[in-house]
């Protein structure tokens, strides 16, 4: 349950952070396609290049290892590193507003942003039964954290990309620390779901 | 049964395909069913929970049914967009809800659904031993390149078409790297290319006839520009040309050039501006309104391809090959006004009504404010309320309220054009009632309607102005808006 949860809270929070930057970048800096595509192409990118990093979790975590422990240090990195980067994205934004020359500032962070989701879908991967279970749970996470960004903006304005994606970040932190310990748990006694031989 | 090789191929051409699909054809599937910002939400979030459906179907097919399925997906997707728009238009004939309800059935279920499930059958079925890693960052690979095609290749209309056509082509021989499969989306394809030009003509005149209700329509142009579905129509029967903006009329009703008329021709009849700023091209109509009475004209238009089109396709209307004193600019207005040191005379705000967050931000409060730091000490904003003024009227009263709270001076001018009403605000107007009333009788409008500040402030009340701090305005007037147009039909 804990590990559904967590898929699901993360991909709220990537569909919220990923839905604040958009509307940030089209409030203080430009509506034009160049603020949008900037920020897909960087975000994606960022997600890529935190499917290739050092994990930090000492054991690759692969889809043909099993599941070593997960290590909390690493996930706590990525999201304060993931959140901080909003924040000091959306700092220079709200500084120096319609000014293009903080966009090569902006791609970098949302790329570290972006990085996390790479991160997060190497290091849970092994923990679930099937990649599709992770990426389903994950996906309707993002669904749903996409529709509140969006009702957030709606309902508070500015103020939502101020505090909402702070909101949504603090709270899953003690997810992470949970997240860590039902994966010892489940390394220690696995159950039947776990037990069932991996597809690979 | 041998096994599935090329996977990081296959994968790289399905992010291809997501993300051409996320341009090309969530506009489409807006653009039928005349997209505002609910019409945009439903839509990609259909298309989002049909990466869901893949993801749930994938441990239900075997290498063979997953072929089979690569086959019929083809199938289906070598029609589009022409059977979408064509089957949309049919069932709009018979019921505007049912029309709604099947698009965003396809949208959900039969539009990214196959492409979602293939990463994780690769890694949780094949089990060929190559990671995540790998195999996700082939797909993100494609959907950055599927991104980047997108955007350069939208101003040709078949290019992002063409490309989807030709990647999924690739995908499905590479999954049943068979010849016959190989011949087959080969013949497919040359198929598609002789009968693109015909069918897209075809469906697009399917679209305008039976759920537009248009007599008789010809399609001058119809590209994908980077913000929304640019269409240029020409009626049959009466010989006009439109502008369609993700399938809402942006120009072409007898009362859309009045609207020009007092939006842009006279405030600038009244002030004789050194420079005009018009904001948002549309017809191009505004320049040759206001071009006559100013020293410069600067235009500002976020979408070249309305630009452009209006150029080619309403060169009788704008008559811009008469006009010497006005330039061009492709530029976010909000981007543009923030980062000029400009000021103008006069600056018109010739956008569509708010029914999207980004037209909702261009009637807020702090888009004015920021309009008014570029206007000279005498300058005037002219903006259109998109509505009557009435007491009952709330999204003229919400663009009024904007208005009416970053100016000193305001005069409102409601004439007696259906569904029209407009406003002259400025730090200090250099006319009057009278003087708008005259300009009015002399352009062959005998009764306007002329409110002051304190009196359109009676009227207004206390409703809430858009700004950045409430956006919900624009999203519950495109909520009624869908609700009138597809469930309770009250809307054609």
């Amino acid at each position: 349950m804990i590990r559904i949860t967590y898929a699901l809270l993360f991909g709220a929070y990537f569909g919220m952070i990923q839905t604040a930057y958009f509307f940030g970048l089209e409030i203080l800096l430009t509506a034009a396609y160049t603020s949008f595509v900037t920020a897909t192409l960087a975000w994606i990118g960022g997600a890529i290049a935190g499917l290739f990093l050092p994990d930090g979790q000492g054991t690759a975590q692969s889809s043909t290892s099993p599941a070593g422990p997960l290590v909390v240090g690493p996930l706590i990195g990525w999201h304060v590193a993931g959140l901080a980067a909003y924040y000091i994205t959306s700092a220079l934004l709200f500084s120096f507003p319609y000014n293009f020359a903080i966009l090569p500032f902006c791609l970098p962070l949302i790329m570290v942003s972006g990085a996390q989701t790479g991160h997060f879908f190497r290091v849970n991967q092994p923990f679930f039964p099937t990649t599709a279970q992770l990426f389903l749970w994950e996906n309707n996470g993002f669904i749903i954290g996409w529709l509140a960004g969006f009702t957030g903006f709606v309902v508070f304005g500015i103020q939502f990309l101020r505090f909402g994606p702070a909101a949504l970040g603090l709270a899953l932190a003690p997810l992470i620390f949970l997240r860590a310990r039902s994966a010892r748990v489940e390394q220690k006694e696995p159950t039947g779901e776990e037990r069932a031989p991996h597809p690979s | 049964m041998k096994h599935i090789s090329n996977q990081l191929l296959i994968l790289f051409l399905a992010g291809i395909c997501l993300m051409l699909l996320q341009f090309f054809m969530i506009r489409e599937i807006s653009a039928i069913l005349r997209g505002t910002e609910i019409v945009i939400l439903l839509v990609t979030i259909a298309y989002f929970s049909g990466y869901s459906v893949g993801y749930a179907l994938s441990g239900s097919f075997s290498q063979t049914g997953l072929r089979l399925l690569a086959v019929v997906f083809w199938m289906l997707h070598i029609t589009l967009p022409f059977s979408l728009r064509y089957f949309a238009a049919l069932l709009h004939e018979k019921s505007a809800g049912w029309s709604f309800a099947f698009v965003i059935f396809f949208a959900m279920f039969l539009l990214s659904s196959f492409y979602s499930l293939l990463l994780p059958w690769f890694t949780d079925k094949a089990g060929t031993g190559d990671s995540l890693a790998r195999l996700y960052g082939a797909e993100l690979a494609g959907a950055v390149t599927g991104a980047v095609a997108a955007l350069t290749l939208g101003a040709y209309p078949m290019a992002q078409p063409l490309l989807y056509q030709a990647s999924l082509a690739g995908l499905v021989f590479l999954l049943w790297p068979k010849k016959a499969v190989g011949a087959m989306v080969a013949i497919g394809f040359g198929i598609y290319l002789l009968a693109f030009q015909n069918m897209e003509r075809g469906s697009l005149v399917a679209h305008y006839v039976k759920s537009l209700h248009f007599q008789q329509a010809d399609p001058l142009l119809s590209v994908n520009s980077p913000y929304q579905k640019v269409d240029f129509v020409k009626s049959g029967m009466t010989g006009k040309t439109y502008i369609f903006l993700d399938g809402n009329m942006n120009f072409g009703s007898t009362s859309l050039e009045h609207f020009n008329t007092f939006l842009s021709r006279m405030p600038a009849q009244l002030l004789h501006p050194e420079n005009t700023l018009v904001i948002g091209a549309g017809s191009l109509q505004s320049v040759r309104n206001v071009a006559p009475h100013s020293g410069h004209v600067q235009v500002v238009e976020i979408d070249a391809a309305v630009a452009n089109g209006s150029r080619r396709f309403l060169a009788d209307v704008n008559r811009l090959e008469t006009i010497s004193n006005w330039s061009l600019t492709i530029q976010d207005a909000k981007n543009y006004l923030g980062s000029t040191d400009k000021k103008f005379d006069l600056i018109v705000v010739d956008v569509p009504a708010p029914l999207s967050i980004q037209l909702g931000l261009l009637h807020s409060v702090e888009f004015y404010a920021l309009a008014r730091g570029r206007l000279t000490e005498k300058g005037v904003l002219s903006i259109s309320l998109s509505g009557g003024f009435s007491q009952t009227a709330t999204t003229p009263k919400t663009v009024a309220a904007a208005a009416l709270a970053v100016f000193e001076e305001a005069l409102l001018v409601n004439p007696d054009i259906p569904g029209r009403s407009f406003i002259m605000a400025s730090r200090s107007l250099s006319f009057g009632k009278e003087d708008i009333q005259r300009a009015g009788l002399n352009m062959g409008y005998k009764q306007i309607a002329v409110f002051d500040k304190a009196e359109a402030l009676r009227i207004v009340g206390d409703t809430a102005p858009m700004s950045l701090d409430d956006m919900s305005y624009p999203v519950l007037r495109s909520l009624r808006l869908v609700v009138k147009r597809h469930i309770t039909g009250e809307m054609p």
